[in-house]
């Protein structure tokens, strides 16, 4: 569990809306609107799960993005797998610790990266997302966070 | 499914980001088999040749996404000028390709001639986004197409989907096609939310 530990001095240690900023500005400034519109980041990462062009009809085949209201609640879990020390992430979260790169950029990256197989989607599909939830994280200790957000 | 088409750097294909999903399946482009649009294509699908490729930006705000296959590095636009709808009036000729109907089985790459109708904005959660009315009926598959100035290089927009009245709370569906998007009123966004995707 010491990987756990020098993460919660990243995520302690680090000013909740820098992970948007890590964002690339095509994806950061739809959401620093959001934000300026008083949204929160859950209910962005909601919002951004759901998106698409308001009354239009999407003219491909195939099922809509926003069609499994379940996804934002898969993503979450393998969120919460990551940060609270699950096994299957241990080798991942120890890349991140010795990787010494830019943090937020990096970090929000290789989550995206990681977990993108467990939730079925492309990592730059979820990498805002990912850094909505390290941001609603805020500044709370990451023990205390895993704590809260293992109960039901 | 829908339709892409080659950005002004090698390898780079744009297309609607509904076109694509979430990209949990892995994504393939399916490649044109006509060499020019006045070749004669076959009609019915036989066999498809497609390439893998990975989504490289993803913008659900303006419906855009953009995809970099290896095995196509070496083809590009290089002449490819992204404006957007701030550059082109009402009225003004627009020329767009893409292939309607695709999900029936039926890959056509059709030219399609148009006119400016409107410019509206659409509400989105970040804000109004920029998009061009065109008074034409598209249909599935042609989601993601270009949308250029009528005999330029000049990309303008990208088609999105057709106008849907928000709030039906139905549907109703007739031999497979959606009553309620059977409008002359096509949505294309501004190509502009495309610049800093790629």
């Amino acid at each position: 569990m010491e990987d756990m530990h020098d993460l919660q001095s990243v995520i302690a240690d680090t000013d909740p809306d820098s992970w948007i900023e890590a964002l690339p500005t095509y994806q950061r400034d739809s959401i620093l609107q959001m934000r300026a519109r008083g949204v929160s980041y859950d209910e962005i990462a909601q919002i951004w799960i759901a998106a698409g062009s308001s009354a239009t009809a999407p003219f491909s085949s195939g099922s809509p993005p926003s069609a499994d209201p379940t996804f934002l609640d898969k993503l979450r879990t393998e969120v919460r797998a990551y940060l609270c020390g699950e096994k299957r992430y241990e080798k991942d979260r120890k890349q991140i610790l010795a990787s010494g790169k830019e943090m937020q950029t990096f970090v929000v990256g290789a989550l995206a990266v990681a977990i993108a197989p467990y939730v079925g989607a492309a990592s730059v599909v979820i990498a805002p997302i990912i850094a909505l939830l390290l941001a609603n994280i805020g500044k709370v200790s990451l023990n205390a966070w895993c704590a809260i957000s293992d109960k039901p | 499914m829908g339709t892409g088409f080659l950005l002004n750097k090698p390898g780079y294909i744009a297309t609607a980001s509904h076109v694509v999903g979430r990209g949990g399946e892995p994504v393939a482009i399916v490649l044109n088999d006509a060499d020019g649009i006045d070749d004669y294509q076959l009609a019915v699908v036989t066999q498809l040749r497609y390439v893998p490729a990975e989504i490289v930006g993803f913008d659900p705000i303006h419906d855009l996404a953009v995809l970099y296959a290896p095995e196509l590095a070496r083809y590009f636009n290089p002449t490819l000028v992204i404006s957007g709808s701030d550059h082109i009036g009402v009225g003004h000729d627009v020329v767009s390709f893409g292939f309607p109907q695709f999900a029936n089985g039926r890959k056509v790459l059709t030219r399609f001639d148009a006119k400016i109708g409107a410019k509206i904005y659409l509400p989105s959660p970040a804000g109004n986004v920029k998009y061009l009315v065109l008074n034409t009926l598209a249909r599935p598959g042609q989601s993601g197409a270009p949308v250029f100035r009528a005999g330029t290089n000049e990309l303008v927009a990208v088609l999105s989907g057709a106008y849907q009245p928000p709030n039906l709370g139905m549907s109703i569906m007739i031999a497979g096609a959606d009553l309620s998007a059977m409008s002359q009123t096509t949505h294309i966004v501004s190509a502009e939310y495309l610049q800093g995707m790629y």
